[in-house]
């Protein structure tokens, strides 16, 4: 992708190089003050986890991570779009399916992208995401056009086949206890982080560098390990295909990476996903 | 003792015993001597209030176990989680869980209907030890 072919002139709608001599996009517009919400917290409706309750999770010889369930192949490509909250919210709905051992069914993003953008590619919000995937849902790819992003450019049956694919009312979440408790639990969840240049570099034990700002990019995380100085660290899988981090992956954590955009974006998890009426009958 | 097997750590779980709220088995069901649960089932629904995974982690330790899921799987028995909160959670599997309460587990016959409900046992091994159950011995 040339630079040029993509507009870009706010500050939540950035272009990087990713280090393997690809461009990539942000997309997530952060707003003046963070929205007021609604949803229940992990903290009030759950409680949060003890670190011990989640190291005994985490220590679970049958746990597989995140990189073993959701390899490779899982990871997805916004492409040219400011789509990255669609492409988070699916990669989420996508796993929190898989954990109730629903057939895999890739979504289309864009279609989720072309709700909440207004019209335009030029980003969207988190929140708005997380509501479209309630309401309206998100179909599967075969009806969508990859990097389309206007409404009109959805086809009747990708509208017709968007509400098999919804989620239920998701938790908000405001701190690191919270993603971490909510990711034990076996939750997928949806964050900001802020990207600039460090963003593209990994250090020795596979975290991104860290990187501070309102929170231009939204990603989903799925897991969470514990390093050595006691610190939550979570995995995410990226937007921006397998060139970017490690296979598509980075590890994060909250002082380095969302302690501001939690400011900005009401973070959410994923707790349960509807049944798709036309493809998900049991026995 | 919770199904003949007792190797959970109850304290760090937290579940406790007496929240077993009762189970059901079909009539007809029972009638059958002879025949294992296992035999019988050709799908396990475990359904749980996303909510109670916090007080009762073994919720999440029982989804983690992949390979006893895909393992029951390959031998014919399907395996699914949901929450009750489910839209399209069919009325009589809501009706077991308004009967059971959650967490719980239902056993379905091939044709969907439900062998038999119970409280979500803490470990897969119980789960085993249910389906290696003869039917007619199933406690109510």
């Amino acid at each position: 992708m040339l630079e040029s072919e993509v507009p870009s002139d706010a500050p939540h709608d950035q272009i990087f190089d990713d280090g393997a001599g690809h461009f990539v996009r942000t997309g997530n517009i952060a707003p003046e003050t963070k929205p007021v919400t609604t949803m229940a917290t992990i903290a009030d409706k759950l409680g949060v986890l003890t670190r011990d309750g989640i190291e005994k999770i985490l220590a679970d010889p049958n746990r597989k991570t995140a990189r073993e369930r959701f390899p490779a192949s899982w990871i997805k490509n916004q492409g040219r779009r400011g789509s990255c909250n669609a492409y988070a919210a699916c990669a989420a709905t996508e796993r929190a399916r898989a954990v109730r051992r629903l057939p895999r069914v890739e979504l289309g993003p864009e279609f989720l992208y072309s709700q909440i953008n207004g019209g335009s590619d030029r980003g969207s919000m988190l929140d708005d995401g997380m509501r479209s995937m309630i309401t309206t849902g998100c179909p599967p790819k075969e009806f969508v056009t990859y990097e389309s992003y206007r409404k009109s450019q959805q086809s009747p049956e990708a509208y017709a086949n968007a509400s098999r694919f919804r989620i239920l009312e998701p938790y908000a979440l405001n701190s690191d206890e919270e993603l971490a408790t909510a990711i034990a639990l076996n939750f997928f969840c949806v964050v900001a982080v802020h990207v600039a240049n460090p963003w593209f570099k990994l250090d020795s034990n596979g975290v991104v560098m860290p990187t501070d700002g309102p929170g231009n990019h939204a990603i989903a995380v799925d897991d969470v390990r514990i390093n050595s100085r006691g610190e939550y660290e979570f995995d995410h899988p990226g937007s921006w295909a397998t060139t970017y981090g490690d296979q598509g992956r980075g590890w994060i954590t909250w002082n380095r990476h969302m302690r501001t955009t939690v400011r900005y974006h009401q973070f959410f998890a994923i707790r349960s996903t509807q049944d798709d009426p036309h493809g998900d009958t049991f026995v | 003792m919770f199904w003949g097997v007792n190797n959970y750590d109850s304290d760090w779980f937290g579940f406790n015993q007496d929240g077993d709220q009762g189970e059901q088995i079909d009539d007809d069901q029972k009638e059958q001597s002879g025949e294992t649960l296992r035999s019988k089932t050709a799908g396990i629904y475990l359904i749980d209030e996303t909510s109670d995974r916090q007080q009762l982690p073994f919720l999440v330790t029982l989804q983690n176990n992949t390979g006893y899921w895909d393992a029951l799987d390959a031998a014919g028995i399907k395996s699914r989680f949901a929450d009750p909160d489910v839209e399209q959670l069919d009325a009589k599997y809501k009706a077991a869980v308004a009967t059971v309460g959650t967490p719980c587990v239902l056993f379905l016959a091939d044709d969907g209907s439900v062998i038999y409900s119970k409280t979500t046992p803490p470990t897969t091994a119980a789960i085993d030890d249910l389906l290696d159950s003869k039917t007619k011995d199933l406690p109510r």
